[in-house]
């Protein structure tokens, strides 16, 4: 090859080789940015994503209308019609033949309260039973164990990231309180426990001896769904009936 | 499961099913005696837990006669199925909690079969109303006993599922984007160097 045809061929190769580094440092340029910015985002959500997670339930609370008006009022209800009547009845002890007035709720109706003010828990809704639709909602009461105020033991269970996030917070020794229009129920936690999803042990019936027995999920304090539950399991420390007035 | 939920639910509606037959038995009775009947005829615990709360709401609708009648046939829905299952020497009011859930879950279909429907037909006479649907999510069936207006679904016997998987679907995109982004960088930032 001739000097002069070996410069063409350098120039050519050169130039070739110009116009694929403009290209690339063209792309190096706008895609590195985004590039840049979908790490900061992705460390941004996993940098938030817990106190987010830790301040859910305050917002739920907060904002949330459904629960507002669910509170205490007439509710829309797929488990009953919108007309029917509470259920109350005085009921009267024969050991001590006191009369005291129960509540009975229907499903999917708001009950009571759940406050344990050590674990950062107050006034938590409580609704009659433990479908998903009514987890939503609040704390569900479990329909296989007893009225809240009557002796057995009484079965709560909450999502863990939202009603009982705050859950595995509790300790031993701490207090809760259960609160309804009929009752207020004051117990002590012995003990927290963890168990197998179909180990049924905590929340089978006592028959007889009081106790609290409130279930979450648990994942080793990951939020998600566990085949393990976390409870925590109290005793008993006052019974106070509350006088009930009833519309006309 | 589905079954054996529908049966033991049924022991709730035999409560509403007699409510307007005539009783054949002399001996009143209460709803606490209907609740000790179903416990001492091996019905799992969380179920007598349920009709007791189901009876003690409604206990103004029946009278004693009809109590009677509802243990008698408590006694005879049961009895003649327990027996069978029974473990060698033991009483089904002897069982334990466990031994209770193992009976009810290790009675064969068929026996299962003919104890739902002698409980759906009678309660049908009576205007009570036992449904299945088939849960949302996950598996099995929920259980409902309609009554007087009043829609109760019988909560399972094992515990419910309280966790949920938003959080984790955030997390794992979250990853990802950074492991491919990441990986976009030190692709491109090579081939800088290499030109």
């Amino acid at each position: 090859m001739s000097d002069r045809q070996s410069v063409k061929h350098s120039r050519s190769r050169h130039r070739k080789h110009s116009e694929s580094n403009k290209v690339l440092r063209t792309v190096t340029y706008v895609l590195t940015p985004f590039l840049v910015l979908a790490v900061v985002c992705g460390v941004f959500v996993l940098g938030l994503l817990k106190p987010y997670n830790d301040f859910k339930p305050y917002l739920n609370l907060v904002f949330n209308e459904e629960n507002k008006q669910t509170q205490g009022d007439k509710q829309v209800s797929i488990y009953h019609a919108d007309d029917a009547p509470l259920r109350i009845r005085e009921v009267t002890n024969e050991e001590t033949e006191e009369t005291h007035t129960m509540i009975y709720p229907y499903y999917g109706d708001y009950y009571g309260s759940f406050t344990c003010e050590n674990a950062g828990m107050k006034d938590i809704p409580i609704y009659a039973g433990t479908r998903l639709d009514v987890l939503e909602k609040g704390i569900g009461w479990y329909n296989g164990s007893v009225y809240i105020g009557n002796v057995g033991n009484l079965v709560l269970a909450g999502h863990n990231h939202t009603y009982f996030y705050n859950l595995p917070r509790c300790k031993e020794g701490d207090i809760v309180v259960i609160e309804t229009d009929y009752v207020k129920m004051t117990y002590i936690i012995s003990e927290i426990v963890t168990f197998d999803e179909n180990d049924s042990t905590y929340i089978d019936p006592t028959f007889g001896h009081d106790r609290l027995t409130a279930y979450t999920c648990w994942n080793n304090g990951r939020l998600g769904m566990s085949k393990t539950r976390i409870a925590i399991l109290g005793d008993l420390v006052e019974r106070q009936w509350k006088k009930v007035e009833v519309a006309k | 499961m589905k079954l054996t939920k529908k049966i033991t639910a049924f022991a709730a509606s035999l409560a509403i099913a007699a409510t307007m037959s005539v009783s054949a038995f002399a001996a009143p009775a209460n709803w606490e005696g209907v609740v000790a009947t179903a416990k001492a005829c091996g019905v799992q615990d969380h179920n007598v837990q349920q009709l007791s709360n189901f009876l003690e709401k409604n206990q103004d609708k029946f009278t004693s006669e009809q109590y009677g009648e509802m243990c008698k046939a408590i006694e005879d829905t049961f009895n003649n199925i327990v027996t069978k299952y029974l473990p060698e020497g033991k009483q089904a009011a002897d069982l334990t909690t466990d031994e209770r859930t193992s009976l009810m879950h290790g009675m064969d279909a068929a026996d299962k079969e003919a104890v739902l429907k002698a409980l759906v037909d009678t309660g049908a006479k009576y205007g009570v109303k036992i449904t299945t649907e088939k849960r949302a999510t996950g598996d099995g069936y929920d259980v409902i006993v309609e009554f007087d207006g009043e829609k109760t679904p019988i909560d399972d016997d094992k515990p419910a599922p309280t966790g949920e998987n938003v959080n984790n679907a955030a997390v794992f995109a979250a990853a990802c984007a950074i492991m491919l982004a990441g990986t976009g960088i030190v692709v491109v930032a090579k081939k800088n160097r290499e030109n």
